[in-house]
This record gives C-alpha cells, structure tokens and sequence, in this order.
C-alpha cells in the first residue's frame, strides 16, 4: 500500500498527463544489471496509481524481456519499448495491480 | 464459507520450485511467488556483458516460472543482508563458496516475514530430500524449517510425504494425500509431473542457482578477499568477477584483462574507479588493474596487457595507463612471451 505522505511530493515530480490526472514518472536504471532494473521498476511501480506512467531507461538489454515478463504478471501494461542512443527505454502504464 | 489460504512460493526459476508452486495452486490455494537476488544469482547479469550474448538475451527464469503459473511474482533485493550469510554461515560451505544451508534458513525466514506482513498463511519450496548434498538432506529439513522460524508453516509439496504433517496439511487447508514422495537425486519424476502439467522449455533441472557453487567464481573470490586483506565486497566486485582474464602478478594487484568488445565496453564503464590500461599502437584489450602498484608493477601490467592484443609478437608496443584521478601516462614495452606469463599469476 503507498505511503500517503512519501506518495505526495513523489506526485509533484512527475508531469501531468494531457487530462491531467495521471502521472509520468522516470526511473533511470542504467548501469544496473538484470534483475535490478525489474526490482527498481517494481519498487517505483509500488508507489504509484492505477493509470500513472513509468518511463524505465535502462542500459542491460536483459530489460527487454524481463520488463514486460514483469508487467504481464503482475498486471500491468507495456506502452513501448525502444532504444535511444543505446539505452533501452521501456514506457509502463501502471495497472490496478490484479 | 471457507477463508481463502494463502501461500508464499519461494521460485528460483528451476524446475522443482515451478512444479512445487503448481501443486499447491492446483488445491485451490492463492500462490504468490518471491524470488530473492542475494547479487551472485545466476539469473540476468552475463548477457548484460558478452556481445555475443547481447543479440539473445536470456529470459529471467523465476519471471518466465511465474509466467507459467499464472502468479504474481516479488524480487526482493537481498544483495546487502545476505554478506552476513555468506561471510559468517554457521553450517559452512558446500563444495565451494556457496553457503547453501545458511541460505536456504535465510531465504524461508526472508519470505516469513513477508508472508507474516502481507496476511499469507505458509511457505512453499521446491526442497526434495537428497536432492542436493549440503542443503536439502533428511536431516537438514527440519534444520531450515526452526532455523528460519518457520516451523511447520513451511510445506515442500514434493516430498511432503516423507516429512510429518505441516499446519496446513493439518488444518486440510492442502490434501497431503495430493502431495509427493520424491527423494534422491533422480529427476524423473519431476519430470513425468512437468509433463503432466504441460510444462516444457523450463530451466536444466540440474542447473545450480548461484555462482557461489562454482569453483571458478569461488575461487576468484577467495583471491578477491586475499589481495584485500579483508571480506568485503560490492555488488560491482560480483559483477567483476564474472568478466574478463583475472591476473594476479602480486599479492597486492590483480589485472582484469577483457576477453571481447562486449567485456572491453563493460570495463570501460569502471574506468573512474581503477587504473585502465590499454594498447595505442595497435589493437588490444582494455584491463583494469586493482591495488596499488609500483612503478615496476605498471610496467609488467602494461606488458602483460601488451601480450593479449594485436601486437603480441611487436618488439614494441605502446600501452596508455589511466588513473582514477585523471592522470595517465603512456609507456612503450615489449609484450610478455606467452610463456613469461605465468600460471600461478592465472586467478
Ligand atoms: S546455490 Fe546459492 S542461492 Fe542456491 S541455496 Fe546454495 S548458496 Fe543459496
């Protein structure tokens, strides 16, 4: 369950999305080898609510397929996955979590 | 109406810990499965590393488990607590470095805990007895479940019935006359029950689930340790173990010499923490050198990163040796001879 009173500035950081009520996060997860992307993604997925955003920038190609495996389990979805300038950049829309 | 029971499933992405989860899911139990990183699984990691490994990398086990199952899956970063466990076990070592008893008590304590904070009711592992020589014993079963503090909440679906009765067979939240008798090391009931369930591709049964039960890693390890003078490690000291040629000219340094562009990439990434060396005039391997060298240690370390590039047989090579700080110095040396590198010097 999220803490409400870390959840409040965490929200402040994002970017508001076009309806203006959920969130874009960012996780930078570079330099962290396969599992840590998925812990640090599941930690951070932890905190927000159904609908908000996660951008996971990522340099271990291991991500590619270890994300989305992590998302179809645990019920959330995998907007895109793409690479830029060698990073690997994978965009989750958080689910309810069921 | 009866209260829906809950069980945490301790995955490793191996095969009896899939089929254990299985059996227990298939008594209508709510299964959620937690998989622990203690930093040397053997899980993720290398592809990160080797270019050859780069255009296919390896699925994550416990993930592709939990896929199969249909469960939720939790990672749980256990990279710190778990020095503990490997520097001071107080059941000992296995054949190598791996601490598997000690491990096994810490992991179903870890994932008691978790249980007792998210309203689950037991555990459940893959454990088989005589399955695996240190840790999964008749006489260590017990072991683990007082140790971990589990007691009787912790049930091992596949050989249930050669153990008493847990809490929840008691209890008939699971039919234990639905659960197995396996023993010993054979893996051909595992395997008949995989394909009763329709599982295929999953991991090589016999495949160890950490790097600590190889005799290489140990053993670069315990070299890791000497030239220190003390037991602790960094994740990054993990990572490094597992990549490149390890020298050790003397007691006080150790090169890493990469193997293949993919190693030479990941070395470079650490740069800023070691003393880099690598050849200018010709092509060659990047090495990073940890401990303190002289100036004598920097020549023959430039000599020796000489040896594994393109001007090996060159009178002549020139070698440019970085320090964290900045500075750098370029030396001209003449690559060691295949046999001036000596065999003892091979971590
Ligand atoms: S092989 Fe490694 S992870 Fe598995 S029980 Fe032994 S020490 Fe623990």
């Amino acid at each position: 369950m999220g803490n409400f009173a870390s959840f409040a500035p965490l929200r402040l950081c994002g970017e508001w999305d076009l309806f203006g009520i959920n969130m874009k996060y960012e996780l930078d997860a570079r330099r962290l080898f396969c599992p840590m992307p998925v812990i640090r993604t599941q930690d951070r997925v932890a905190q927000l609510q159904p609908g908000d955003l996660l951008e996971v920038v990522a340099s271990d190609p291991g991500v590619i397929n270890d994300i989305p495996a992590w998302c179809r389990i645990n019920g959330h979805r995998v907007v895109e996955t793409r690479e830029e300038n060698g990073d690997i950049i994978v965009l989750i829309e958080v689910g309810s979590g069921e | 109406m009866t209260q829906q029971r809950k069980a945490v499933a301790l995955i490793s992405g191996g095969l009896d810990s899939l089929l254990a989860a299985k059996v227990i899911l298939e008594q209508g139990i709510h299964v959620e499965g937690i998989n622990f990183f203690t930093g040397f699984c053997v899980e993720g990691h290398t592809h990160a590393i080797r270019k050859r490994d780069k255009a296919r990398p390896k699925r994550n086990n416990a993930l592709w488990s939990a896929e199969q199952l249909g469960i939720k899956l939790h990672i749980i970063d256990i990279v710190e607590e778990y020095k503990d466990v490997l520097l001071n076990p107080k059941h000992g070592y296995g054949a190598n470095m791996n601490p598997c008893l000690d491990c096994k008590i810490f992991m179903v304590h870890k994932a008691l805990e978790w249980a007792q904070k998210n309203g689950f009711d037991f555990i459940i592992t893959g454990e088989v007895i005589g399955q695996r020589p240190m840790s999964q014993r008749k006489e260590t079963m017990p072991v683990v479940a007082r140790e971990s503090g589990a007691e009787d909440r912790l049930l091992r679906p596949l050989c249930a019935k050669n153990l008493p009765p847990t809490l929840p067979e008691r209890e008939g939240w699971v039919d234990r006359e639905k659960l197995y008798n396996f023993s010993g090391r054979n893996r051909k009931p595992q395997m008949a029950l995989a394909k009763q369930f329709g599982f295929e591709d999953y991991a090589s049964p016999a495949g160890g689930c950490c790097f600590l039960t190889d005799e290489a890693y140990s053993r670069k390890l315990i070299d890791l340790w000497k030239g220190r003078g003390n037991r602790e490690y960094e994740m990054d000291d993990i990572m490094l173990l597992k990549v490149g040629r390890h020298i050790r000219p003397a007691p006080h340094y150790k090169l890493i010499v990469s193997r293949e562009e993919g190693e030479n990439n990941f070395l470079l990434g650490y740069r800023k923490q070691f003393i880099h060396l690598f050849t200018t005039s010709h092509p060659g391997p990047l090495a990073l050198l940890d401990g303190e060298p002289s100036e004598a240690d920097l020549e023959l370390a430039a000599r020796i990163v000489a040896r594994y590039g393109k001007g090996r047989t060159a009178e002549q090579v020139t070698v440019e040796v970085h320090f964290p700080d900045g500075e750098s110095r370029t030396l001209e040396v003449t690559p060691l001879l295949p046999h001036e590198v000596k065999e003892e010097w091979m971590v």
